[in-house]
């Protein structure tokens, strides 16, 4: 009883959660401004910057709005992070299962990634400020044009794998290397999404600077502005984490720490690809995201499960 | 644009680290004031000339003390020089200088230059460049 205790403690708190989270999240945040500098020509940050930042937020004073609803304004950031780590335990890091695996996980990690957005939106809109709540709007606007093409995509991988557990996806994925060539054209649309989800060039169409300052945070300083920006560092890990196993087959059945090395190479790899997606772009308005999304992405990911269907039936 | 961006990440960045790396000067840069006072006549053209009021030729006698700071060192020693025949020298104050360099235009003796040194800043009177004044 009191190992159990003590196991998911670890796994909520230590490892794959908050604290390895927060450690390989801020590491890929340095990793993507890195990158991002130099595509830029630029130096770009030292390593510690992005632990650099989030000491200081938290050393700053927290001002929260007097039209605000206080409550709900504080509780928010943790409801972000602690959603986030939630959705960790559910994706394979360490071996070829997350620590907790069942059959439907991909749906829970899935939702779970949907709640910071939530919060996101709440967020603005408890901050009873203009460019907040427009910011806000905006966010859950994006909200429903990008999680249509990202559920769209992994059900490919699920049809294929005939399974809605990330780690059958990820075994079937390995035993059959083909079906990660065959499902490119899901991943491509999943990082796009996941784009989105992150609220990244060329979606961050909700803090877009030069309309809305800080779209949904404009309001948050502090403490609380940390937790929302480590939050969003650690969903782009767990994004990465989620595709890297559902689309590239995860650890590969690579045992101990040679697959979690595959972990760190696949999901920095899948960074890398969302630095370049930023660099290369430039930000598009809201309603041309929204047609890319629903007319162009979500075709395409149906037509990618049509041709996992029948490929289902060839084998 | 994605050549470009993946070329990118394998150059040098564009960057140049300034305190530690520095660009060369540009010649004829207007940066501080240079007088040589062994060439000046005392015409005082620069004064009447300096939109700024920032040059003033002062007589003296004996000899002139110059707090003289070596190029590239941060400590500022004082030089006394005996001076017997020329009696003026320049007080430049560098808060009040635009450096449009008309004194160095007007110059009929050639006695003030122009030098590309920019880093003026200093920590106190007493590390201020030669013949400068506050």
């Amino acid at each position: 009883m009191d190992c159990t205790v003590f196991s998911s403690a670890f796994s909520l708190l230590v490892f794959p959660g908050l604290l390895f989270l927060g450690a390989y999240g801020t590491f890929a945040e340095w990793v993507d401004r890195i990158l991002y500098a130099r595509m830029q020509n630029r130096v770009g940050p030292p390593i510690y910057q992005p632990v650099a930042d989030f000491i200081k937020l938290m050393a700053k004073e927290v001002i929260i709005p007097e039209a605000a609803d206080k409550g709900l304004f504080r509780v928010l950031p943790v409801v972000a992070v602690a959603s986030v780590c939630t959705a960790m335990l559910m994706v394979p890091a360490w071996g070829p299962a997350g620590v907790v695996s069942f059959q439907g996980d991909l749906v829970a990690v899935l939702y779970l990634l949907t709640i910071p957005t939530a919060t996101f939106f709440l967020a603005g809109w408890c901050s009873s400020s203009p460019y907040a709540t427009v910011g806000s709007v905006r966010a859950l606007t994006q909200l429903f044009a990008y999680e249509v093409p990202l559920f769209l995509s992994v059900v490919g991988p699920a049809i294929l794998a005939g399974s809605l557990s990330v780690a059958d996806i990820a075994a079937a994925f390995t035993a059959n290397p083909l079906f990660i060539a065959v499902n490119l054209p899901g991943l491509a649309i999943a990082l796009l999404a996941l784009q989105g989800k992150l609220e990244r060039v060329p979606f961050d169409i909700p803090h877009a600077e030069t309309e809305v300052v800080g779209g949904p945070f404009t309001e948050y300083s502090g403490g609380l502005l940390a937790l929302f920006l480590l939050a969003t560092d650690m969903e782009m890990v767990v994004g990465a984490a989620l595709l890297s196993a559902v689309f590239l087959g995860g650890s590969l059945a690579l045992p101990g720490a040679l697959g979690f090395v595959a972990f760190l190479a696949k999901t920095l790899g899948i960074v890398f690809v969302l630095s370049l997606t930023r660099a290369l772009m430039a930000r598009i308005r809201i309603e041309q995201m929204i047609g890319l999304c629903w007319k162009i992405l979500a075709p395409v990911a149906l037509l990618q499960i049509i041709a996992d269907i029948l490929i289902k039936k060839v084998i | 644009m994605l050549g470009d961006l993946l070329a990118a990440l394998f150059q040098k960045p564009a960057t140049v680290l300034y305190p530690f790396e520095r660009l060369p000067t540009i010649e004829n840069a207007r940066g501080r004031i240079d007088f040589d006072p062994a060439a000046c006549v005392g015409c005082k053209l620069c004064m009447r000339d300096c939109p700024s009021n920032a040059i003033k030729i002062v007589k003296f006698e004996g000899s002139v003390r110059f707090s003289v700071r070596p190029r590239g060192s941060k400590e500022a020693k004082i030089v006394e020089i005996p001076v017997s025949k020329k009696k003026h020298k320049a007080l430049i104050r560098l808060k009040k200088c635009i450096y449009c360099a008309q004194c160095v235009e007007n110059c009929l003796k050639k006695c003030l230059k122009t030098t590309s040194e920019f880093e003026l800043a200093s920590l106190g009177s007493n590390t201020m460049p030669p013949g400068s004044e506050e």
